[in-house]
């Protein structure tokens, strides 16, 4: 693996010399093609890294929320793997891609059956991504298909929830789990893309667009690029023009009231956010983000907390109105005297 | 007049649009008044009959007709004309829809444009013949209007129209008169009082006889305008004026009526059009006097006719250069034509009326009359073109408007435009107008400010455009938020740290790969003193053999010579390449990791070699080896042939029963290989309808022996299992049959499947082995009673042991509790396991070393975890410690694996109580020596009352959750919450340090957790009733749905109907049957002995 010094790649490929990218969403424009580009999961990441150079790898799948680069990990290794001889080696199938029993049966057995010449050690492989979306019934045809061609070809599956993979392919494969990136991870490449792109930024500004990301850095970079395109400069309040959530610091004051036990204050802001026609799920949702990290005692934000989870259960079963918020506000209170 | 006079075709379409939509009601109306004069004429017929007044009727009849002649005279050479018979020709209904198309109406209403325009430029009183004829337009429009409802914007200009017609006060009198007269004809008082103004009559008809002949003596053609409009107006309309004037008017129109009707009535039936012949048969007997006295009169009209038109031209030369009126005139004619038939264009081209007489068939019948009536027109036709030709662009060429080359449309003054504009809007109230304005400005404001479309198409994209928009410009639009004072502080609401913003570079880590190691041999001897009763040198050597073989592989690239040496059994063991690979060779640099999976590369190819399960593969051996041929002496033990199956197997096929990655398969060949058999193997990756399946194996299931042809086709095996067949490739091979996945049926695809493998099992004469993982398949189970050999996830003890020996050869030695709690955590599943550790292995393993510091999960049954604990005391070798941890959910949660298993957390709650009630400020209480049993304080109480709260919310809420229809993933909001909850509550409520969490799923909380998933549908039930009655039936429903969605495609309509009623699936499903069975079945031998049974001291 190239040891090359990321920085300065960055600086060679300024955004202007290349042309042909220039349209590109920034999650196209920015999908990492090194192992070492790819935020998060370092470890994993890392393992596989191995993998692209050694060779032999084993059948794996991965698991994981949308947006921490499952289908980046893949097609990385893949690419370093096969080289060249890509194209011919690696079937693709997403779940735009039928794969129903016949498709396993005829498609991708006969690709397991094909041959190519690579390199020893090297495999066909077969990228079946979002593969919690096949049938079952396509998922036993494949399972013995697996095994038998794992001499020439293996496989690499990405989902989300791996309880949708029947059991049998689980067996067959590692299974490899990827988590939410962390708010440092998606800000480091934020601050690359935005350094790349020659954007003005504050930190408040990309701050906005990590919180509003929740550990998702494709969500992350669709809202850099919409606001950078909207703005031209990355700040709170444009993030929030562009992604439009009940504002954080807003729900912060109102946390801030319920426990400081001054419910009319509370109530005007929530009140205010109604007006503004949020969903009550996104505000319960935001709320719940922010509580996370108020600057409460922990004892009063963990019953902080359950009322709020509470509440979310309400409005999950469809109780969704202003009389539940401010229900949950009042409760809060009633919290914050009692701690 | 202004607005009358700026009549456009636009305008003149609205007018269109009414009368078309009104059709019908206006058919309604003039079917009434002709009714009516049906019965009338009737009446008068008789009245007739008693006082025969034979100087008048013939006077009376005349003048009419001549009227009428006239009419029809005129209406040819106008638009009028289709009107006027559209409108006449009631009794057929349907045509008269079918006529009245738009193009007429426009050409009318063109007509009528030009009319009021002409009216308006001509002020001579000698054309006053135009503007009347205009004039019957504008009254018939208005009433056509008023009949529809006079909110048509065409009402204004007729009604203007209309106050002008008084000047002329004979012709309008004489309108006005036919109009009413018109209407009466509906009205009932008329026939009572028709008796008294019989007498009038003959008084009245002698003036109006000589009014007539002093009319046509001075060629006013205004009677002819009229005539036409008494059948016209709807009742409705002429109300208005009969208050008016009725009074007045009235002796002196009834009068005439009688005989005016008539003759009125019967020219029109021999007008040539058409619906003439139905009509006609109203009135058979009437026709042929009035015929007769038609004929005379003929003559008459085209003077008149020409006249008129003559004025008409003179009045259009000035105004012919005007591309307005000229290019109405000229389409009204055009489509005169098109509707008309040949007639009249022919007319205009040939002046001859008779040559075209012929081609129209609908007047055949009426023949003289007709010729007549056509005759006038031509004559007319051609003196008004000759007048008109020195003007006419084209006056000859009469083509459809389609193909006429450009008709110059009417450019509008923009000043009429706005006027007309004001009109419109005229009536609209004021705020919306100023919202409309205000909406104007604001979108010319938007036009100038910003593009709001890049003009960027994406086939050509250059890259000299910028495509993105100023969105600020926009948002300055929008209103601003709120004034909401933010605080501007980092870290509030995000992780985000201020040395986060500092980008350090991310380095790649340096490639570590795993030292060999030397020594095996030795640690080997070590732990064989810890792995007391595992054969662990058996299990090292044949494990060396496959590494050194596979690695010698990997060196040389000669597969073909090692493997012709090395194969099979431990006899067979190439003595130099033992001595050669001594101690181990490097790989080479192309594949580090050589090519194959552990699972093929460690996979027992000899009966010897299997180390688990042992049971089962010696009773399927025992199976085999009675069908092997006498031949081959391979490793059976006394059976020889068929008929010595007289042991426990009396059948030819077998069904291999058990949990995935139990080794049913690997068994299955590792035997074939050994007693030499060829493998037919059918899975559920091949087509295997019943069809196929039987096809394919009939000559394998009928004769003992296959060529080997077919078996390359069939059985697809690996490199290895070629190589290793090659040796015995000079004996004869037997085949056997072996249907993997045979609980899995697609039954769109794999029609008659199961059929096929009772055939099978019936008739094949050689072994048939059936792998199934289900053994409560229904469709397996008559096989399944007959004979069958269950298999049994090995042991976790012995295979952890395995695997470390395993993992010792790969040059990583894992710990066992890491490796045994991996196994547990994989459910017993030993191929996943082998995986996981290839890539651990492979990748490095630890990638750096962990000190001795506390993991945070294991997987290990809480009784045995001391035992295990305490092993291998260590000496010197570094075990790697990372690998169970790297698989456990690796997000980035202290404690509690991200969606709580709360069946799981209560297992972990006896081991944090203890702690929590030592560390716990608030109980700093010790614990009792006695169990988790506590004593506390209340103090402790409250803690431990909301410790038990925050879990229980969280728990509902995560159960809340998971009852959510369509919940894609387990990343939601509720899930996150309840995770929080409950990490929380533990650290804050508890204070209970870090310790290892245990991850362990034993079967006796699976249980549990059936019984709680079974209950709420326990207690779901509507009724017992209910229960009893109709559930059994929903469910053997619900579960034929779910197997016959389970093949795809088509059929699965009505499941997804239950399961869009949200009928709970999971409640019909054999799932938790299958749990329970499986729960029962493992329960009885939950205590089978640590080591399997054949195991060797060593």
């Amino acid at each position: 693996m190239p040891s090359q010094e990321p920085s300065t790649s960055a600086a060679s490929r300024t955004p202007v010399d290349d042309p042909k990218k220039r349209n590109l969403p920034w999650i196209e424009k920015y999908r990492p093609a090194k192992f070492h580009e790819i935020v998060g999961n370092e470890e994993t990441v890392s393992r596989l890294g191995v993998f692209a150079t050694q060779g032999n790898a084993p059948n794996i799948i991965i698991a994981g929320p949308p947006g921490v680069g499952k289908t980046t990990t893949i097609q990385c290794l893949a690419r370093i793997l096969l080289g060249d001889s890509y194209r011919d080696a690696v079937l693709e199938l997403n779940a735009s891609n039928e794969r129903g029993i016949d498709v396993v049966r005829n498609k991708i057995k006969m690709f397991a059956q094909q041959k190519v010449t690579l390199p020893r050690g090297r495999h066909k492989i077969i990228i079946l991504d979002e593969a919690d979306s096949m049938t079952e019934g396509a998922q036993q045809a494949l399972r013995r298909t697996m095994e038998i061609y794992s001499n020439t070809t293996r496989f690499a599956l990405a989902c989300n929830t791996s309880e949708k993979i029947i059991e049998p392919i689980q067996s067959r494969c590692a299974m490899l789990r990827f988590s939410k990136l962390t708010d440092a991870q998606i800000l480091a490449k934020l601050i690359e893309v935005c350094q790349r792109e020659e954007l003005t930024y504050d930190e408040e500004g990309l701050e906005a667009v990590v919180f509003t990301a929740q550990g998702d850095m494709r969500q992350a970079l669709n809202n850099l690029q919409s606001t950078a395109n909207g703005f031209g400069t990355i700040t709170g309040e444009n993030v929030f023009k562009v992604c439009d959530e009940p504002h954080p610091m807003m729900i912060q004051n109102m946390l801030d009231f319920c426990s400081q036990n001054d419910i009319h204050k509370a109530y005007k802001i929530l009140a205010k956010l109604w007006r503004l026609g949020y969903a009550p799920e996104d505000i319960i949702g935001n709320i719940f983000r922010v509580c996370k990290r108020l600057g409460v005692s922990e004892k009063m934000k963990l019953n902080f907390i359950r009322e709020i989870g509470i509440t979310h259960m309400k409005i999950v079963d469809g109780l969704n109105t202003l009389l539940q918020l401010t229900g949950l506000l009042a409760r809060l209170c009633e919290v914050s005297m009692e701690v | 007049m202004s607005a009358a006079a700026f009549v456009s075709p636009e305008k003149s379409q609205i007018y269109v649009r009414t009368p078309a939509r009104n059709g019908e009601l206006i058919r309604k109306n003039m079917q009434e008044v002709l009714d009516s004069v049906q019965k009338i004429h009737k009446q008068r017929q008789k009245h007739r009959k008693k006082k025969r007044n034979d100087k008048d009727s013939p006077t009376t009849s005349r003048d009419s007709q001549q009227q009428q002649s006239q009419n029809q005279n005129q209406n040819q050479k106008s638009p009028l004309k289709e009107i006027t018979k559209n409108k006449t020709k009631n009794p057929e209904g349907n045509e008269l829809i079918v006529k009245t198309t738009p193009t007429k109406q426009n050409s009318i209403l063109n007509h009528f444009a030009i009319a009021t325009r002409k009216s308006e430029n001509s002020e001579t009183p000698g054309e006053e013949g135009k503007p009347r004829k205009s004039n019957a337009f504008e009254i018939m429009m208005s009433a056509r209007n008023k009949s529809i409802g006079g909110g048509t914007p065409g009402k204004s200009p007729s009604a203007e129209e209309v106050e002008e017609n008084p000047e002329k006060t004979k012709s309008a009198k004489r309108k006005l008169m036919l109009q009413e007269w018109n209407e009466k004809k509906g009205g009932r008082k008329r026939k009572l009082d028709e008796d008294k103004r019989d007498d009038y009559i003959t008084q009245q008809m002698d003036a109006r006889a000589k009014r007539l002949k002093k009319m046509l003596s001075s060629e006013s053609p205004k009677p002819e305008i009229l005539t036409p409009e008494p059948s016209e107006p709807t009742r409705k309309s002429s109300q208005r004026k009969r208050t008016k004037r009725l009074a007045s008017m009235e002796p002196e129109v009834e009068e005439p009526k009688a005989p005016t009707e008539d003759n009125d009535f019967q020219s029109k039936l021999n007008s040539p059009i058409k619906k003439r012949d139905s009509l006609l048969g109203y009135f058979p007997k009437v026709q042929s006097p009035n015929e007769v006295q038609s004929t005379p009169e003929t003559p008459v009209t085209p003077a008149q006719k020409r006249k008129g038109r003559r004025k008409r031209g003179a009045s259009e030369t000035p105004v012919a250069s005007e591309p307005i009126v000229e290019s109405k005139e000229e389409v009204v004619e055009v489509e005169e034509v098109q509707t008309r038939r040949p007639r009249r264009s022919c007319t205009v081209q040939s002046s001859k009326p008779e040559p075209e007489e012929p081609p129209s068939p609908p007047k055949a019948p009426k023949g003289r009359k007709t010729k007549n009536d056509s005759s006038v027109i031509e004559v007319d036709e051609g003196s008004d073109y000759e007048d008109f030709t020195p003007h006419k662009s084209t006056p000859n060429a009469k083509i459809a408007p389609l193909f006429m080359k450009s008709v110059p449309k009417p450019v509008l003054d923009p000043e009429v435009v706005k006027a007309r504009q004001e009109f419109l809007m005229s009536g609209v109230p004021d705020k919306m107008r100023r919202d409309i304005d205000k909406q104007k400005k604001f979108e010319e404001k938007y036009d100038v400010l910003l593009d709001l479309f890049p003009k960027v198409s994406h086939v050509t994209q250059n890259a000299a455009i910028t495509p993105y928009v100023d969105l600020s410009k926009i948002l300055k639009f929008l209103k601003q938020g709120d004034d909401v004072p933010l605080p501007r502080k980092l870290g509030k609401v995000t992780d985000c740290k201020k040395q986060d913003f500092k980008r350090k570079p991310m380095l790649p880590e340096p490639l570590i790969l795993l030292e060999e190691i030397v020594n095996k041999r030795d640690i080997i001897k070590t732990w064989k003193m810890h792995y007391d009763r595992f054969p662990t040198f058996k299990c090292y050597n044949q494990m060396r053999e496959k590494y050194r073989f596979h690695s010698a592989i990997d060196s040389t690239l000669d597969t073909q010579e090692i493997s012709e040496s090395f194969v099979v059994t431990r006899k067979s063991i190439p003595k130099q390449h033992a001595e050669l690979t001594n101690e181990d060779e490097k790989p080479p640099p192309s594949a580090p990791n050589g090519e194959l999976l552990f699972t093929d590369k460690y996979k027992p190819l000899l009966i010897e070699q299997v180390l688990v399960n042992l049971t089962p593969v010696n009773l399927l051996k025992e199976f085999l080896s009675s069908w092997s041929s006498p031949g081959n002496t391979g490793g059976s033990s006394g059976y020889t042939s068929e008929e010595s199956n007289s042991s426990q197997f009396n059948s030819n096929s077998v069904v291999l029963l058990g949990p995935k990655s139990s080794g049913k398969s690997n068994a299955v060949f590792a035997l074939a290989n050994e007693m030499n058999f060829n493998v037919l193997e059918i899975n559920a990756g091949m087509k295997r309808s019943g069809k196929k399946l039987l096809t394919d194996l009939h000559e394998a299931t009928q004769s003992h022996q296959i060529r080997k042809k077919q078996k390359d086709g069939v059985s697809a095996k690996s490199l290895l299992k070629k190589t290793l067949s090659n040796q015995n490739s000079d004996i004869m091979k037997m085949s056997l049959i072996l249907i993997e996945d045979a609980d899995i049926i697609f039954e769109n695809y794999d029609a008659g499947f199961v059929d096929a493998i009772y055939t099978l099992a019936s008739s094949s004469k050689r072994p048939l082995i059936i792998v199934a993982e289900d053994p409560n398949c229904p469709h397996l189970q008559r096989l399944i009673k007959q004979n069958s050999i269950v298999f049994n996830p090995p042991n976790p003890l012995s295979i952890s042991k395995f695997l470390s020996v395993l993992a010792l050869l790969e040059n990583c030695p894992i710990e066992l509790n890491q490796l045994l709690s991996l196994y547990l955590y994989n459910r017993k599943d030993l191929r996943r396991t082998i995986n996981e550790m290839q890539f651990f292995i492979q990748s490095g393993g630890d990638k750096r070393v962990i000190e001795n510091c506390p993991l945070k999960y294991f997987a290990i049954p809480p009784k045995k975890k001391a035992e295990f604990m305490t092993e291998m005391a260590d000496d010197g070798l570094y075990m790697h410690k990372g690998f169970f941890e790297f698989y456990t959910d690796s997000q980035p949660y202290p404690r509690i694996p991200y969606p709580v298993n709360f069946s799981g957390l209560w297992l972990n709650m006896k081991e944090m109580l203890p702690k929590a009630l030592t560390t716990s400020p608030v109980a700093k209480k010790k614990r009792r020596s006695k169990g988790p049993a506590i004593k506390p304080k209340t103090s402790d109480f409250s803690t431990f009352s909301d410790f038990y709260e925050n879990i229980s919310v969280a728990e509902t809420i995560a159960f809340v959750e998971s009852q959510r229809e369509n919940r894609a993933y387990v990343y939601n909001l509720g899930d996150e919450i309840s995770h929080y909850l409950v990490e929380a509550s533990i650290k804050i409520n508890l204070n209970v340090p870090e310790c290892p969490y245990n991850l362990y799923d034993d079967t006796q909380r699976e249980c549990t957790s059936v019984m709680r998933s079974l209950q709420p549908m326990i207690n779901a039930k509507p009724s017992a009733q209910a229960s009893v009655d109709y559930e059994p039936c929903l469910r053997t429903i619900c579960r034929s749905e779910l197997t016959r969605q389970e093949g795809e495609r088509k059929g699965s309509r009505f499941y997804h109907h239950l399961r869009f009623m949200s009928t709970n699936f999971s409640a019909v499903s054999n799932e938790f049957q299958k749990r329970v069975c499986t729960i029962f079945h493992d329960n009885s031998e939950n205590d089978e002995p640590v080591l399997s049974q054949e195991s060797q001291p060593n």
